[in-house]
């Protein structure tokens, strides 16, 4: 699914990754964890496309092509996901003239057929009571106005309407009630099947109570320095980042 | 002595209001002469032109006024309740108090000495008209002609009533349309006052809409500037009581090399009325654009409420805007804001549309379209609002 080898990441001239190897198969669930400031969102972003970041040396492949050749848009077509740390508000375009213009944008790209008003309604309504969002709330301007948890609600409505085959969650869990936080895992666990991937960036152990990852890595100024399974997610929140290095 | 164009100052960046558009140099390149009055009335039935019944403006069952190259051809009235005709200039000195809104540029003395037609709109006391009045200024001849028309508009007490006038042409005609219009709120009125510019691209706009407020009105307006060379258009008011609520909202959008004006003034007089204006611009390759707000409240005029913001949208490096939002207030019990932005799409917001896979172009529209949707929020007249929105993507795509 994803390769990255030897990734070294600049951004205005600052080292921020420094070597970052990652594999993550078909169907396999992936968590990074990892102190402020070590590089996480970079990684996302980076993998996501987002200009301002300097790839000096290093190679990522997703589904046997070369990411660096995609635009982010051509990305998210080819099933890469990234739910955002902080989602960005957009004034004056409705969350349906968004999610709509979106899905089909993907729904083209992957010679689907579009989706008409009456069956992207239904698909819509079908996924958003699946992640208890209000349809009030997708009516009014992107994101413009949410609350913290909203906006990440939000964004795993995107995330299981555009169908994803890798999907990257950027501290989707902070911030969120227990509520929130299961219908997120929720959210996530119903989309699991043999081919989907996930890399869920976070810094709680308790989110991985409800979705149990395959391997858990710790990110530390730019490289994983240590990997394992589930059980050193659990150490971590025991003995903290620096009883474990 | 009749008095020639030449005989009158050109407005130019030395006026303080005109700091930003010269006239002047555009009237000596074109050299626009004033049309003539002609006496003879037509004496075939006017058949109206194609050009006007087809415009998506148009709508039969409305009242219309329609002027041709500067010239009244017809007026329609559905109810009643509505009188339209000519006003003898005695009279409109008794209706309007015209010092509410003294110039320091010539152009109402211009409208004066070579007006083409004076009219007055009345709607009766306690009418509230079903029909809007839209009133179509159409131009179609290419010789260079000054045009000057000038409605009075009036609300008796209580009435209610839509206004939409629509500037368009054939889009091969010259000419520069200089349009004055006051307004006379009485007490409890009502008006939605739309200014639909689509002038002719080689053609000049000048507008003046003058407003006198009497207690308990409700003016919106709705300025929608697309068309021209060079528009200028001015909003004025003059809030003389209590409880008035005044609404600006505007959009210009400029395509080319146009130079697009909104220029307001906002005389809060008065104790305890609400004022609030947003103006926003998109401007794209050459084209310029200015919006010269000014709110004054007098020490008379506590607990009013005044805002005001123009937003722009530079889609060009080429585009430029000169913003001006100036607030004098005399009185200290008041709520007033002000602000400027001028900027270009949002990265951000362009990259997180296209994370979700839609390519540049279309992220970009889906912005453009987000940024003038909020414009048109709340237009009562949803089918008019349509219409409206349709022309504005068509400009930008
Ligand atoms: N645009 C930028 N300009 C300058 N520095 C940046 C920029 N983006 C990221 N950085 C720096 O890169 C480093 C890594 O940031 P990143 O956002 O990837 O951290 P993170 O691991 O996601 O942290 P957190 O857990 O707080 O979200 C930080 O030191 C940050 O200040
Ligand atoms: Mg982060």
């Amino acid at each position: 699914m994803l390769k990255i080898e030897g990734l070294h990441v600049n951004v205005e001239d600052k080292k921020i990754i420094q070597g970052l190897d990652l594999q993550i198969a078909p169907g396999e669930v992936h968590a990074i964890m990892g102190p402020n400031g070590s590089g996480k969102s970079t990684l996302a972003n980076v993998l996501s496309g987002k200009d301002g970041y300097d790839v000096t040396k290093g190679k990522i492949t997703f589904l046997k092509k070369n990411l660096f050749d995609l635009e982010p848009e051509n990305r998210a077509g080819e099933g890469l996901f990234l739910a955002f740390q902080y989602p960005v508000e957009i004034p004056g375009v409705s969350g349906m003239n968004f999610l709509r213009t979106t899905i089909n944008s993907i729904r083209r790209y992957r010679k689907q057929k579009e989706l008409d008003g009456v069956n992207f309604l239904k698909v819509l309504r079908e996924k958003a009571k699946f992640i208890k969002m209000d349809e009030k709330l997708i009516k009014r301007s992107v994101n413009t106005g949410f609350s913290g948890g909203e906006k990440k609600r939000s964004e795993i409505l995107q995330m299981s309407l555009l169908e994803p085959k890798l999907a990257i969650l950027d501290e989707t869990d902070s911030g969120l009630d227990i509520d929130a936080l299961k219908t997120v895992a929720n959210g996530v666990n119903n989309l699991k099947n043999k081919e989907r991937s996930f890399l869920i960036i976070t810094h709680y152990q308790r989110l991985l109570n409800y979705i149990v990852p395959d391997k858990v890595h710790v990110l530390s100024k730019g490289k994983i320095v240590k990997s394992g399974d589930k059980n050193l997610a659990i150490e971590l929140e025991k003995k903290g980042y620096e009883g474990i290095m | 002595m009749e008095k020639l164009i030449e005989d009158f100052q050109i407005p130019d960046k030395k006026i303080e209001t005109w700091k930003f558009t010269d006239l002047k140099k555009v009237q000596e390149k074109n050299n626009f002469r004033p049309s003539v009055k002609s006496d003879s009335t037509p004496t075939n039935p006017y058949k109206i032109n194609l050009d006007i019944s087809n415009n998506i403006f148009f709508d039969p069952k409305n009242n219309f006024i329609i002027f041709e190259n500067g010239y009244l051809k017809k007026i329609n009235t559905k109810s009643d309740d509505l009188e339209i005709k000519s006003l003898d200039s005695n009279l409109e000195n008794k209706i309007f108090n015209k010092k509410n809104f003294t110039r320091k540029d010539s152009l109402l003395d211009i409208n004066s000495a070579f007006l083409n037609e004076n009219l007055i709109i009345k709607v009766k006391k306690n009418a509230k008209l079903k029909n809007p009045i839209s009133i179509f200024y159409y131009n179609c001849e290419e010789e260079k002609y000054l045009i000057n028309n000038r409605i009075n508009i009036i609300l008796e007490e209580n009435s209610e009533a839509e206004i939409n006038e629509i500037f368009f042409s054939n889009n091969k005609s010259i000419y520069w349309n200089n349009v004055h219009n006051y307004v006379c709120l009485k007490k409890n009125s009502k008006l939605q006052h739309y200014k639909i510019q689509l002038e002719s691209k080689n053609a000049i706009h000048s507008s003046s809409t003058n407003i006198d407020c009497e207690n308990s009105s409700i003016y919106n307006n709705f300025i929608f500037s697309i068309g021209g060379n060079m528009s200028r258009i001015e909003v004025i008011s003059s809030i003389n009581s209590a409880d008035i609520n005044f609404n600006i909202k505007g959009l210009y959008l400029a395509k080319t090399n146009q130079h697009h004006d909104i220029t307001t003034l906002m005389q809060h007089k008065h104790p305890e009325s609400k004022s609030n204006q947003h103006i926003k611009g998109i401007l794209q390759k050459d084209s310029s654009g200015v919006f010269q707000g000014k709110v004054i409240v007098a020490q008379d005029a506590q607990k009013t409420d005044a805002f005001q913001f123009n937003q722009n949208l530079l889609l060009s490096e080429t585009a430029e805007v000169n913003a001006k939002p100036e607030l004098e207030i005399y009185a200290d019990d008041v709520k007033c804001s002000h602000g400027a932005t001028t900027g270009e799409l949002d990265e951000g917001m362009l990259f997180y549309l296209r994370s979700r896979g839609l390519n540049k172009e279309e992220a970009r529209k889906l912005l453009i379209e987000g940024f003038i949707n909020e414009l048109f929020d709340d237009i009562e007249n949803k089918e008019l609002k349509k219409k409206l929105l349709l022309t504005s993507k068509k400009t930008i795509y």
